[in-house]
C-alpha cells in the first residue's frame, strides 16, 4: 500500500504571545490522510486553521503537539522539500526580480542543471501564461499576474504534492478557470493536490475530498459527492418541455413527494464571463466586455469545464 | 623583522596559518563534497537576488555616490600646499570616508534585506525549496558583501584617480607660484618645486639659462636623489627641459656629497649634466647650476611657453603613486588596506544577516549600528580602561580581577583599529599579508563566526509567517 501523501495526526497548533503564554489555538487535533494522487480541499471561514494546517505541513511553523508526515518525511526536512510545490498565500517573490529571474532563482535552489531549467522555466512560463511579461520586474506585476509567476516557482521542481494557499485569489474568471484546469492536469498526472480556499466553488470544482475547518477544528470530512449529495431531493434538467408537459411532470412528483420549487435554469456568472470572453463577442447587454490585462493566455485546457456545467447550485451547507 | 627589495619578509605566524588551514579546508571541502557544492550554488543564487535587488531599488548606485563625497571634499579643501599634504588628504579623506559609508551601508541592508525578505514574503517560497535555513542568511550576507566589494573597489579607483588629479592641481598651483615668482625675480625664469623626502633640506628648481636666482626666495620644498631623477623622468617627454638648466639650491654647505648624488642620478638618465658652477653663495647656502645639453630636435618655440608647459604635463597615476609614498607604492597599500576594509563590512554583514533573520527590523538595525561603533571604538575603550602595566609591576589581586572583567567585556566586540590598515597607507609603511590575515582570522572567524551561529540557532527555530 502506498505512504499517504500527507499524514497528521492530532496536529495542534498554539500561539503564544511575546512572553511564550499560549494563548490562541489555531489548530485543535487535526487527523488526516491524504493519499496520493488525490485533491483535497481545505475549506473554511478566516481563521479557521487553514494556512495553519499547510504552515505546519510545510515545516514553516512547529506544532504544539501531535505529528505529522509528508511524502513519508518529517516535514520541513530537505527530502520532503525537494518534493514539495507551495504556492503560499501572499505574493512571496522577489519583487525586484523579472519573472523569469525568479523562475531561475528558484530553480537554481533546487540544483536543477541548466539546460532542465531553461526548458521547465519556458515550458512553466507557456503553462501559467506569463510569457509575454516574464521579462518585466515582479512588483510590475498584477496581482493576478504575481500568483502565476508564483504558482509556476511552485511546480519548478515537478513536485510530487503541490500545496496551494488560495491559488485563484487576485485571479479573474478566465485565470482561475485555468489554475481549476491546471488542478485537475496535475491530478491526472498522479500528483497530490492540497487546496486551500475560502471560494467554496473553486474547492467543489477541483477536489476529490476535502474538510471543513471551523476555528481549527475538522467540522465536517468526506468526498465532495458525500458532503453535497442530498438524500431525499432530486433535481430534473430537461429542455424543451411545454406548459402542458410540465403541468403533467409537476402532477406525477406531488403523488410521490413533495415538490419544493420548480425554476428555469440559470447560467452562472463564470459561465457567461468565460462564454463572452472566449467568445471575442459582447454579451446580450450590449455592454462589449474587455479581455484581461493579464499576460498572454494559455489556451491550454481552455475548453475544460468539468463541474461548472451542473446545473446544481453550487457550495456546502 | 627584514627588508627585502621593499617588501617586508614575516615569518608565517599563528594568523596566518590559520588563514591558510581555513582557506586549505574550504578549497578541499569544495573539491571533495557534492552538498557543499551544492550549497555553494544556493548561496550564489541567494546572494546574486540580494546584489540584483540592490542594484535594481536604487541602493547601490546611490552608496556609488555618497562613496564619492568625501573624495571630492578633499579635492576641494585647503591641504598645507605640499602635493604630499594634498595626497594624504585625499588618501585619507576618500579611503576612511568611503570606507565608512560602506561600512554604515552594510549594516544598514543587512538589516533591511532580511526584514524584508520576512516581512515581504519571499522568506517562505525560498525555505520552501530543498535549502538549509543558514543558506538563505548566508546568500544575503554574501550578496551585500558582493556589493561592498564593489563599493570598496570604486572607493579605490577614487582614491587613485582623486590622488593623481590633486596632486597634478597641487603641482599646478605651485608652478604658478613659481612662475609668479619668476616674473617678479626674473621674468624668462620657469621653476618647478620638487618633493620632500626627510633629511634633506635643498630645493631644486628648472630654470632656464641665465635666469637669475634670488638666493632668499622662500623655500616651497625639499628633495632627495631619488626625487630629482623621478622627477626629471617624468617631465622628460615634456621637451622644453632639454634647453632648461637644472639649479640646485643647497641650504646647507655640508651637503657636497649630495650634490655629486643628484649629479650622478641626473646624469644616469636621458640627460647629460654639464659641469656645474656655483652661481650664488650666501648665508643659506649655495645655488649650483648643471646645464643639460641641448637637443637638436628641442621644440624651441614652445620650451618657454609656460601655459603649453603645463598643458603638457601628464604624471601618470604610478608615477604620482610612486612619487608620494616611497614605500614600494600606495597600489600594494591600497589593495591591502581596501582587503581589510572588505574583511570588516563582511564580518558585519554575516553577524548582522544572521541576526536579522530572527529579529524586528529596529532591533536588526540597532545592532548592526552598536557592532560597527563598538568595533571602531572599542581599541580606544580598552586602552581607556586598562592601562598598559609596566612589565615585572605586580597587580593588586581585585584589580587583576577587575581587569579580567573588563576583558570579558570586550570580548564578543571586533576591534576595527587593531589592524591599522589605514595608517600604514598614510605613513607610506609596507602593509604585510600578516594583517589581512590578522583581520581574517579575528573579525570574520572569531567575531562574526559565534554571532552568525548564535544567529541562525535563534533562526533555526523561528516560525515563518506565524
Amino acid at each position: 500500500m502506498a505512504l499517504p501523501a500527507i499524514l497528521a495526526r492530532n496536529l495542534t497548533k498554539d500561539y503564544a504571545d511575546a512572553f511564550g503564554i499560549p494563548r490562541i489555538r489555531g489548530l485543535d487535533g487535526l487527523i488526516l490522510e491524504v493519499p496520493p494522487g488525490q485533491v483535497f480541499g481545505l475549506i473554511g471561514p478566516n481563521g479557521s486553521g487553514k494556512t495553519t494546517t499547510i504552515k505546519l505541513l510545510l515545516g514553516l511553523i512547529f506544532p504544539s503537539f501531535g505529528s505529522a508526515e509528508v511524502l513519508g518525511h518529517r516535514p520541513g526536512s530537505l527530502a520532503a522539500k525537494s518534493r514539495i510545490g507551495y504556492l503560499p498565500e501572499e505574493i512571496a517573490l522577489p519583487r525586484f526580480l523579472t519573472g523569469e529571474e525568479a523562475l531561475e532563482f528558484y530553480g537554481r535552489l533546487f540544483d536543477l542543471p541548466r539546460e532542465t531549467r531553461r526548458k521547465r522555466i519556458a515550458s512553466l512560463l507557456e503553462l501559467v501564461g506569463m510569457k509575454a511579461p516574464a521579462r518585466r520586474q515582479i512588483r510590475t506585476y498584477s496581482k493576478g499576474q504575481a500568483r502565476r509567476i508564483g504558482l509556476a516557482q511552485a511546480l519548478i521542481n515537478d513536485p510530487d504534492l503541490v500545496i496551494l494557499d488560495e491559488p485563484t485569489s487576485g485571479m479573474d474568471p478566465i485565470g482561475s478557470r485555468e489554475i481549476k484546469d491546471l488542478i485537475l492536469r496535475l491530478k491526472e498526472q498522479g500528483k497530490t493536490v492540497l487546496l486551500s480556499s475560502h471560494l467554496l466553488a473553486d474547492v467543489e470544482d477541483v477536489c476529490d475530498r476535502l474538510a471543513l475547518l471551523e476555528r481549527g477544528r475538522v467540522r465536517m470530512m468526506g468526498t465532495v459527492a458525500e458532503l453535497l449529495e442530498s438524500r431525499d431531493e432530486v433535481t430534473f434538467a430537461a429542455r424543451g418541455i411545454n406548459e402542458g408537459g410540465m403541468a403533467e411532470i409537476e402532477a406525477a412528483i406531488r403523488r410521490c413527494g413533495e415538490l419544493l420549487s420548480v425554476s428555469r435554469r440559470r447560467e452562472k456568472l463564470e459561465e457567461l464571463f468565460l462564454r463572452v470572453i472566449r467568445s471575442g463577442k459582447p454579451g446580450d447587454g450590449g455592454t462589449e466586455v474587455r479581455g484581461s490585462a493579464e499576460g498572454g493566455r494559455s489556451g491550454s485546457g481552455a475548453g475544460t469545464s468539468s463541474g461548472a456545467d451542473s446545473p446544481t447550485a453550487a457550495g456546502p451547507a | 623583522m627584514d627588508i627585502e627589495g621593499g617588501r617586508e619578509l614575516v615569518a608565517p605566524g599563528a594568523a596566518e596559518a590559520a588563514c591558510l588551514f581555513t582557506m586549505a579546508a574550504g578549497v578541499l571541502t569544495a573539491a571533495i563534497s557534492t552538498t557543499f557544492r551544492r550549497r555553494l550554488g544556493q548561496v550564489a543564487a541567494a546572494g546574486s537576488v540580494s546584489f540584483r535587488e540592490a542594484l535594481r531599488d536604487g541602493t547601490f548606485p546611490a552608496v556609488i555616490l555618497m562613496c564619492a563625497i568625501p573624495g571630492l571634499a578633499a579635492v576641494s579643501s585647503e591641504a598645507d600646499g605640499t602635493p604630499q599634504g594634498r595626497l594624504r588628504l585625499v588618501l585619507d579623506w576618500t579611503l576612511n570616508g568611503g570606507a565608512w559609508v560602506c561600512a554604515l551601508a552594510t549594516c544598514i541592508l543587512s538589516a533591511v534585506f532580511a526584514v524584508r525578505d520576512a516581512d515581504g514574503s519571499p522568506e517562505p517560497t525560498i525555505l520552501m525549496k530543498p535549502v538549509p535555513r543558514y543558506v538563505p542568511l548566508i546568500g544575503r550576507a554574501a550578496g551585500i558583501a558582493a556589493m561592498n566589494a564593489c563599493w570598496l573597489l570604486w572607493v579605490g579607483m577614487l582614491a587613485c584617480a582623486l590622488s593623481w588629479w590633486g596632486l597634478r592641481r597641487e603641482e599646478r598651483a605651485g608652478m604658478d607660484a613659481e612662475s609668479l615668482y619668476g616674473e617678479v625675480f626674473s621674468p624668462a625664469s620657469l621653476a618647478l618645486p620638487l618633493e620632500a623626502a626627510d633629511g634633506t633640506d635643498a630645493d631644486v628648481r628648472l630654470l632656464r639659462p641665465g635666469g637669475k636666482v634670488s638666493f632668499n626666495f622662500p623655500p616651497t620644498s625639499v628633495y632627495g636623489p631619488e626625487q630629482l631623477d623621478l622627477r626629471v623622468r617624468m617631465y622628460s617627454g615634456a621637451g622644453f627641459h632639454k634647453r632648461l638648466a637644472c639649479t640646485v639650491t643647497v641650504r646647507n654647505p655640508d651637503t657636497g656629497a649630495m650634490i655629486r648624488e643628484i649629479v650622478r642620478a641626473v646624469a644616469g638618465r636621458t640627460y647629460r649634466i654639464q659641469v656645474g658652477k656655483e652661481l650664488v653663495s650666501g648665508k643659506n647656502g649655495t645655488v649650483v647650476e648643471f646645464t643639460s645639453l641641448a637637443s637638436p630636435d628641442a621644440p624651441h618655440d614652445k620650451y618657454l611657453d609656460g601655459e603649453w608647459y603645463k598643458g603638457h604635463i601628464a604624471l601618470p597615476p604610478a608615477e604620482a603613486a610612486r612619487f608620494a609614498i616611497p614605500a614600494g607604492g600606495p597600489l600594494p597599500a591600497l589593495a591591502k588596506v581596501l582587503g581589510i576594509f572588505f574583511l570588516k563590512d563582511a564580518a558585519l554583514a554575516l553577524a548582522i544577516c544572521c541576526w536579522a533573520g530572527a529579529v524586528s527590523f529596529p532591533i536588526a538595525g540597532a545592532l548592526g549600528l552598536f557592532l560597527l561603533l563598538a568595533g571602531e571604538t572599542s581599541g580606544f575603550a580598552r586602552a581607556i580602561l586598562l592601562p598598559p602595566v609596566a612589565r615585572g609591576v605586580a597587580i593588586p589581586e581585585d584589580e587583576a580581577l577587575h581587569r579580567k572583567a573588563i576583558e570579558a567585556m570586550f570580548l564578543p566586540l571586533p576591534d576595527f583599529g587593531a589592524v591599522g590598515g589605514m595608517e600604514k597607507v598614510l605613513a607610506a609603511e609596507h602593509m604585510p599579508w600578516s594583517a589581512m590575515a590578522r583581520a581574517f582570522t579575528t573579525w570574520v572567524l572569531l567575531f562574526a563566526g559565534p554571532w552568525a551561529i548564535a544567529g541562525w540557532l535563534a533562526f533555526r527555530r523561528r516560525e515563518i509567517g506565524a
